[in-house]
């Protein structure tokens, strides 16, 4: 697979098609979807994918083809400081599976990944589990960018985590879009 | 001792399962310590379960402590199968997972042990 002077998102396209001419299906999940749905304005140098049809030996047989060597938890390929990673399934946010995803097609070529929604409940998971004040900072970047409703995600993060971590979804949403009409 | 043998792969796998969930957190050593058991096994299914999502590690000083993924998509359910698990073992062995002090001690303070015949020495 050349992979030379590709940028994230063609190599995570090349990589989607690749495994699913293979016959594995995977869906883009993690701080790369965060990143395109905020326009990047959060960067990463590593993809996630879900693998939802469960096939790891085909999997790793279609990464090897392609030339990407494992390392622990992650797949390295000689002509990109990029890096792949496969989380185990289920497809899911929080305690619900996630049963519609989004696409992304570049020149004819299609990719699964999360939707907007799905992935700024994601984030606000890795917030309320990890403690992790940039997964909140990109989920409510999201939010923004995509004209999502905070009303949509207050049940979300009162159940996932508690009343204090709803305020604090509340707060943050309240300064960033105060800081935005101020610009 | 195996309750889950058929459910689970192995019985370190189920000997962290169930001490994560009676202690919350713990390291390969000191479980492996708890049950008198060899590290290298307990080790090996750490990490089979890390890379399958079921715990997460996270550096501490120098150890890495385990968890239960709060992120685990079965977690509730896991969490059902391994109380009941917990519930069939031998009282002393439960007693003994669940009754570790927690509390913090200050760092001069003398250890008082607790004779149930003479009291306090």
């Amino acid at each position: 697979m050349e992979l030379k002077g590709k940028n994230i998102e063609e190599l995570a396209l090349l990589v989607s098609a690749q495994l699913k001419s293979r016959g594995v299906e995977v869906v883009a999940v993690g701080g790369f979807v965060a990143a395109h749905y905020s326009s990047y304005r959060y960067l990463t140098k590593d993809v996630d994918f879900v693998d939802i049809t469960y096939q790891t030996k085909k999997l790793q047989a279609a990464m090897a083809e392609a030339g990407f060597t494992r390392r622990g938890k992650n797949y390295f390929h000689p002509d990109t400081e990029f890096t792949l990673e496969f989380p185990p399934g289920p497809l899911s946010v929080g305690d619900e599976l996630v049963i519609k995803t989004a696409t992304l097609e570049r020149d004819g070529v299609v990719m699964r990944m999360l939707s907007a929604s799905d992935i700024v409940k994601d984030r606000l998971a890795a917030f309320i589990h990890w403690r992790d004040n940039q997964a909140l900072a990109q989920a409510v970047a999201i939010m923004i960018k995509q004209n999502l409703g905070l009303e949509d995600f207050l049940g979300f993060a009162e159940k996932e985590g508690g009343p204090v971590q709803k305020n604090a979804l509340i707060k943050h949403y309240q300064d960033e879009t105060s800081r935005s009409h101020e610009k | 001792m195996f309750v889950l043998k058929g459910v689970l792969r192995a019985e370190s796998q189920e000997r962290i399962l169930i001490f994560l969930l009676a202690r919350g957190r713990g390291y390969a050593k000191g479980i492996a310590d708890f049950y008198s058991a060899s590290l290298t096994p307990i080790q090996a299914q750490l990490s089979r379960l890390e890379a399958d999502g079921v715990v997460v590690g996270r550096q501490v000083g120098g150890i890495r402590e385990f968890e239960i993924n709060p992120r685990y998509f079965f977690r509730e359910e896991l969490l059902v199968l391994l109380q009941k698990a917990l519930s069939a073992y031998p009282e002393e062995v439960r007693e003994a997972l669940l009754m570790d002090r927690r509390r913090p001690r200050s760092r001069h303070k003398p250890v008082q042990f607790f004779d149930k015949n003479q009291g306090a020495s």
